[in-house]
């Protein structure tokens, strides 16, 4: 049993705290970083205890094109596959776990699931008229490319290929043309794949996206609580506590080797002058009334 | 010996001008599967127009103002035609389930497609599950033509030229989550992941239970999956691969006044190269001229709204342009 995750060095202090709380419950599973970064990169302050494996050893075949098409966080999650195929070489079974995941106990039952089934994907959500707008989650995927389990076979093999396929070709974010880096294409995996599970485990993954249907006290008291994904928000003050044992602060600031800084990325500026427009869109609306 | 009937309703939707198809879909029905019951749903009304009633076809036709859609109005107002037309098929749906209790399973059919077989498959499968869709795709594309896999992705995997439910707590469920989702949101914003009730449709199998994506490859068999499915004759049935009988046809986007293409909103599936569905489109071709098809395609539809008109553009320009250029300012 091997879980993984992928990240560049500037989320390596996630992975390990990933890699402790995973080791925390199951200290016989293997636990294993793909870097898409150069390991040389990485400062000698601090010492990765779990095996890292370099993007480059992968010979990926177009990585040099995907460097220079994708963003920084394009690229980490569009390598993906590709390290989910190599590492699915040393173990019959396999669980990706995105960096910002914190596991909190034995996620024995994904792997008696692999036993019946191929490939495991996670929904975002899992309960209708929760989700204050569903839309959104239609747009950047029912399934959540953060959690997924893999059983060593030809139909994984199968997958695996087309899923690699897609993210070295077409891994942009562009919601208006239906592309989410890697994500977007897990919708057509219950259709395409042979022995496909929808884990539908509400303490499973839980991040902001699903926050408004999860309760976490209660799976946590239901003893139901598996894993929380920080991705995309604010961390939480013990999940950073954590994170500042291997030096985050100063991690986060190194950028990564591969990929460039993403042009559309909000900054304060930009922000603004969004608001400043949706004040001019009144004049639309005023106008409107008016002619009418 | 005890045997279970269990009642089964097929309905489609169509305006006036695709009278022809409904009644070409309600024909291949009558021919396969004479015990189900057949409606026509007609988003538009009869009464408004001057039509010659023996050309109307002989089955049950059942008005939207009919139905009691809650604010019927207020979604006439927000859709435009397409949008309306896909709006309305959960509240059918809703119709159904509430007023027709001696009926256990309910079909939607586009108006566009054949059925060329007793669908026992289908039925028997709505014993175990609850909802039953039909993927677009079962393999990769493999090619660079359009629509390809993430155009598919962006408009929703399965296709809602089809859908069926058995009456049950989840699909109750389900339909009452559709209406209120296509209430208002049953819109085409590809960037914020809207086309029309079709990408709604891929929350079912993660919120609803005994969902099953059916890969049957004689199911809803249309240029979107032609890549994958060879048909054949044998016998006086069509077959998809030699061996699979073929259940349904789904001419989407096909068009009699250009019927040298297969369809509208693709470029991958080319007559030319599949001689093999050529004689299934001529039978289409056929049987929509009999029923009238070149009389029926010139009704308007009455909502249609007429198309918005933006006045005073440069007027808009001048009072927007103090503040977009603060906008800029900010952004740079």
């Amino acid at each position: 049993m091997l879980i993984f995750t992928v990240c560049s060095i500037n989320q390596l202090a996630n992975a390990i705290v990933l890699g402790d709380s995973v080791k925390t419950h199951h200290p016989d599973y293997d636990f294993q970083i793909g870097l898409v970064d150069k390991e040389s990169n990485i400062p000698s302050f601090i010492q990765c205890p779990y095996p890292i494996t370099e993007v480059n050893s992968l010979n990926i075949s177009g990585f040099e094109e995907m460097s220079v098409r994708y963003t920084h966080e394009e690229i980490v999650a569009d390598c993906k596959p590709f390290f989910a195929a190599y590492f699915l070489q040393k173990t019959e079974k396999l669980i990706f776990i995105d960096c910002t995941t914190v596991v909190f106990q034995s996620i024995s039952f994904v792997t008696d699931i692999l036993n019946q089934s191929n490939i495991i994907i996670t929904p975002q959500l899992l309960f209708a008229n929760a989700h204050p707008d569903e839309k959104q989650i239609l747009n950047s995927g029912i399934y959540h490319s953060g959690f997924i389990g893999l059983k060593k076979s030809e139909e994984t093999t199968k997958f695996l290929k087309w899923w690699g396929n897609n993210t070295r070709q077409k891994g942009f974010k562009d919601m208006c043309k239906g592309l989410n880096a890697d994500q977007l294409w897990l919708e057509h995996v219950p259709a395409m794949f042979d022995g496909v599970h929808i884990l539908k485990e509400a303490g499973v993954n839980i991040g902001y996206w699903n926050i408004p249907e999860r309760n976490i006290n209660q799976l946590k008291s239901n003893e139901k609580l598996y894993s929380i994904n920080y991705r995309d928000r604010a961390f939480p003050s013990d999940y950073r506590e954590k994170l500042n044992n291997y030096s985050h602060k100063k991690l986060s600031k190194i950028t990564p080797a591969y990929g460039f800084e993403d042009p559309n990325r909000p900054t304060i500026g930009k922000t603004i002058a969004k608001k400043i427009r949706s004040v001019n869109k009144l004049v639309d609306v005023i106008l409107d009334k008016f002619v009418s | 010996m005890l045997t279970l009937h269990y009642m089964t309703l097929i309905f489609t939707l169509c305006s006036v001008n695709y009278l022809a198809q409904a009644h070409t879909l309600g024909d291949s029905l009558r021919e396969q599967n004479p015990d189900f019951e057949y409606i026509i749903g007609l988003v538009d009304k009869l009464d408004t127009k001057d039509i010659d009633k023996s050309k109307l076809p002989d089955y049950q036709l059942l008005e939207v103002d009919k139905i009691n859609i809650p604010d019927f109005a207020g979604m006439c107002d927000r859709y435009d035609i397409t949008e309306l037309n896909t709006a309305v098929k959960p509240y059918y749906f809703d119709y159904f389930l509430k007023n027709r209790p001696d009926i256990t399973n309910i079909i939607y059919f586009d108006p566009d497609i054949i059925v060329f077989d007793k669908l026992s498959h289908l039925t028997s499968n709505l014993v175990e599950y609850n909802i039953v869709v039909t993927p677009h795709i079962t393999t990769p594309y493999n090619d660079d033509k359009w629509q390809n896999e993430e155009d598919v992705v962006n408009t929703g995997v399965f296709n809602f030229g089809f859908v069926a439910i058995k009456r049950s707590e989840s699909a109750a469920r389900m339909i009452d989550w559709w209406c209120k989702k296509l209430y208002e949101e049953c819109k085409i914003d590809l960037c914020n992941g809207l086309f029309v009730d079709q990408h709604w449709a891929e929350f079912f199998p993660a919120f609803f239970e005994k969902v099953l994506i059916d890969k049957h490859l004689g199911y809803n068999v249309a240029y979107w999956n032609l890549h994958e499915r060879v048909c054949s004759l044998k016998n006086e049935k069509w077959f998809i691969n030699e061996n699979i009988r073929l259940q349904f046809f789904h001419y989407s986007g096909y068009l009699i006044a250009k019927p040298q293409e297969v369809s509208k909103y693709q470029n991958r599936i080319d007559f030319e190269h599949r001689p093999d569905i050529v004689p299934l489109f001529e039978l289409y071709k056929n049987k929509l001229l009999t029923n009238n098809e070149l009389y029926w395609k010139n009704f308007k539809c009455d909502y249609i709204k007429p198309k918005k008109v933006k006045r005073l553009v440069r007027v808009r320009k001048y009072l927007k342009l103090p503040l977009e250029k603060l906008a800029q300012i900010f952004e740079s």
